[in-house]
């Protein structure tokens, strides 16, 4: 079992110890040397696959995660989910014993389940349970390819006790070659066709969602974008486009689609929720929510996705039905050099001129948006608890000049860093939870700065108070693997999001918001993150609270970074 | 943006009140609005400072005046914000809110600031 997972290049495995993968863990160490895959002590399996979905979005491959089939996986459970939504490759291997003879005790039997995958069947890719070693051979090569063909997801294989740990009698067993599948591109009619509307377009605006997996993917769509003097209207889930760049759609203004609205043609690729994109909600009443588009009458809609090929019906990630004019099922970034050549053979020099004009008015407006974002920073820039504003300047100070990477979504502190910094590799930014699963934010970027660690790059993890409290031994793996990671609190002291909808619904039933804590903030104790780090081998200052002692914090936690080690600032900041 | 639609809104409304009609409140109470920023979780979208972000508009420096911002918190323009009436915030109380609105500190310029230098 192990030589094939070696075959697939895996660097590491994360687990939580459980009897039922014992044999695996076993070999691991001792058959292995405890070497490619090297085996990552982790304090909770939702921590295990969290790793695994960071790591992978920083290293574009998948990472082992071994789980108990039962009481191991339920826990993973939320994990997968978020990788799946986020369309990310996590190679789990669940351990079970399925025959009754080889279980021994109660907990072996409590331990063991007769279809182990079926908990998570709605939210993987592909699974399977194999009954002899060549079966595990074939059905583990073949779920590392099912996991990198886009759209990428998780996949699930059984490790049943019995061929674990029993002697081998099987004869002529071998390692199946591992073949990797060409990402589909959209068909090539329906992308001439798609070249032939951006062309004649007066207004077309992308709408980039998960679209760049390499630095390849963001030159492809900055070529895309230059050609049509279009403008990005990024949703940030992964590094699509260099936000200093002209053409770089407006962040961290409501409402979120300000562009989309002047669009005559507008083009998703990959795009999350594209209908929602397009259309205006009233927000607070959620029930009987009235909507309408925001595109003018007329307007056209292309979509080129692979997630399409992937579709299941329980869960609802697939967002509200598009009616697109032109949908085209393939991988994005697979499709762009094919749509480029298009574009290139449609445009005529009329158009070109016409193109022309309309990106320098483009640039313009950005120009005056990235003043206005700086005027803004220095509302409170003075406040305490801090502005979030002021964290991100002070840490974009100190990492600026560095082979940086922010590993965190930074909704949650107003998109400043997205408004103030400039991100241009592919590593950089690698997007959310896909899920919406909290707890994903602290073992993602412990997962994002292991992969990042051989490459000796900075990682920079600002971290939501209330998703650290989930999981929070997470710190302990990287202080005991040794993973350079700068973390930083953004502490506001609550459930914050939730709590701004306990008071909206409060003022909206005519009742005062006064009581929207309950429940919902973290205060009374309030909680020490420094100390709760420092107990888990950590480096740790905090909690700071005056904005001027948070530069020379920050600076002193990189020198400790650089050295190797885990560190954690806890910062007390503005609600958002 | 959020504040020029706020700001369109009000104009296409007829409501930027040039000479504001006089209003039977007491005169505003500075500590009672910074208590009711709090207790009515106003800072909870638009930050400690009034400084806004994502979740709420910025209130500090706002160019509204009292029966402006008062209209805006009874009938609020299509945003995550809903109406606060009478029953959750008086008369009285928004103009004491909008006292406190009015005390925050203007910001440093931008080109003292030597973090927000392009």
């Amino acid at each position: 079992m192990l030589d094939v997972i070696r075959s697939l290049g895996m660097e590491y495995c994360a687990a939580n110890p459980g009897s039922s993968f014992r044999g695996l863990h076993e070999s691991i160490l001792n058959h292995g040397g405890n070497s490619n895959p090297e085996l990552l002590t982790c304090l909770h399996e939702e921590s295990s696959v969290a790793m695994a979905h960071g790591y992978a979005k920083i290293e574009g491959k998948p990472m082992m995660v071994m789980v108990h089939g039962t009481v191991g996986l339920q826990h993973a459970s939320m994990a997968i989910y978020n990788a799946y939504c986020d369309r990310v490759p996590v190679f789990i291997v669940a351990g079970n014993i399925l025959d009754v003879k080889y279980r021994r005790g109660n907990a072996e039997w409590v331990h063991s389940v007769q279809d182990a995958a079926a908990m998570v069947r709605d939210y993987i890719k592909w699974d399977d349970n194999p009954v002899s070693l060549s079966h595990f051979a074939e059905s583990a090569v073949r779920a590392y390819q099912i996991s990198m063909t886009p759209p990428y997801e998780p996949v699930l294989l059984v490790a049943d006790g019995e061929l674990q740990e029993e002697p081998i009698t099987e004869k002529n067993l071998r390692v199946p070659k591992l073949v990797m599948s060409a990402p589909p591109q959209g068909d090539t009619g329906a992308v001439k066709e798609a070249a032939r509307m951006l062309v004649a377009a007066e207004n077309p605006v992308i709408v980039a969602g998960r679209v760049a997996r390499s630095q390849h993917g963001i030159e492809l769509l900055v070529k895309l974008a230059e050609l049509l003097q279009a403008r990005v209207q990024d949703q940030r889930l992964r590094m699509n486009f260099p936000t200093a760049h002209a053409l770089y759609g407006n962040p961290g203004v409501l409402p979120l689609n300000p562009n989309v609205r002047d669009a005559d043609v507008l083009l998703g690729l990959e795009a999350q929720d594209l209908w929602g994109f397009t259309h205006k909600m009233t927000p607070v009443n959620r029930f009987g929510m009235e909507s309408q588009s925001v595109m003018q009458p007329g307007a056209k809609i292309i979509t080129i996705s692979a997630v399409d090929l992937n579709h299941k019906s329980n869960y609802q990630d697939f967002g509200r039905y598009v009616e697109a004019d032109l949908a085209i099922t393939g991988d994005a970034e697979a499709t762009l050099p094919a749509l480029i050549e298009e574009v290139k053979l449609a445009l005529t020099a009329g158009r070109r001129q016409t193109i022309q004009d309309r990106g320098k008015k483009v640039a313009e407006a950005n120009e005056q948006s990235r003043r206005r974002h700086r005027e803004l920073a220095a509302v409170a820039w003075d406040a305490s608890p801090i502005s979030t504003a002021r964290l991100a300047a002070e840490i974009w100070a100190q990492v600026k000049n560095e082979d940086w990477s922010l590993v965190s979504w930074d909704r949650m502190v107003s998109s400043w860093p997205t408004r103030l910094w400039s991100f241009s590799k592919h590593y950089q930014f690698i997007g959310t939870h896909g899920g919406s699963g909290m707890g994903y934010g602290l073992p993602a970027a412990v997962g994002a700065a292991l992969a990042n660690r051989k490459h000796g790059r900075l990682t920079i993890n600002i971290q939501p108070d209330g998703d650290l409290c989930y999981a929070p031994g997470v710190l302990w793996t990287a202080a005991h693997h040794q993973i350079p990671l700068l973390n930083i609190m953004h502490n506001n002291r609550a459930y914050h999001e939730e709590r701004m909808y306990i008071a909206l619904l409060g003022a909206k039933y005519d009742r005062s918001p006064e009581k929207s804590d309950i429940g919902t903030a973290l205060k009374g104790p309030n909680i020490d993150y420094a100390s709760l780090a420092k107990g888990f081998g950590l480096y740790s200052e905090g909690p700071i609270e005056n904005p001027n002692d948070l530069g020379p914090a920050i600076k002193r936690s990189i020198e400790r970074v650089k050295k190797g080690e885990p560190v954690l600032l806890d910062v007390v900041t503005q609600p958002r | 943006m959020t504040r020029k639609i706020w700001v369109g809104f009000l104009a296409a409304a007829g409501l930027w009140a040039q000479n504001p009609k006089a209003s039977n409140t007491a005169p505003a109470n500075v500590n009672n609005g910074k208590r009711l920023f709090e207790v009515k979780a106003c800072y909870e979208c638009h930050g400690w400072r009034g400084q806004g972000g994502l979740a709420g508009a910025r209130l500090a420096q706002t160019k509204l005046n009292l029966p402006a911002f008062r209209n805006i918190l009874r009938n609020p323009p299509p945003s995550n914000m809903p109406p606060y009436r009478a029953a959750v915030l008086t008369d009285q109380e928004i103009a004491d809110l909008f006292a406190y609105i009015q005390s925050f500190p203007p910001p440093v310029p931008v080109e003292k600031i030597p973090l927000l230098k392009d």
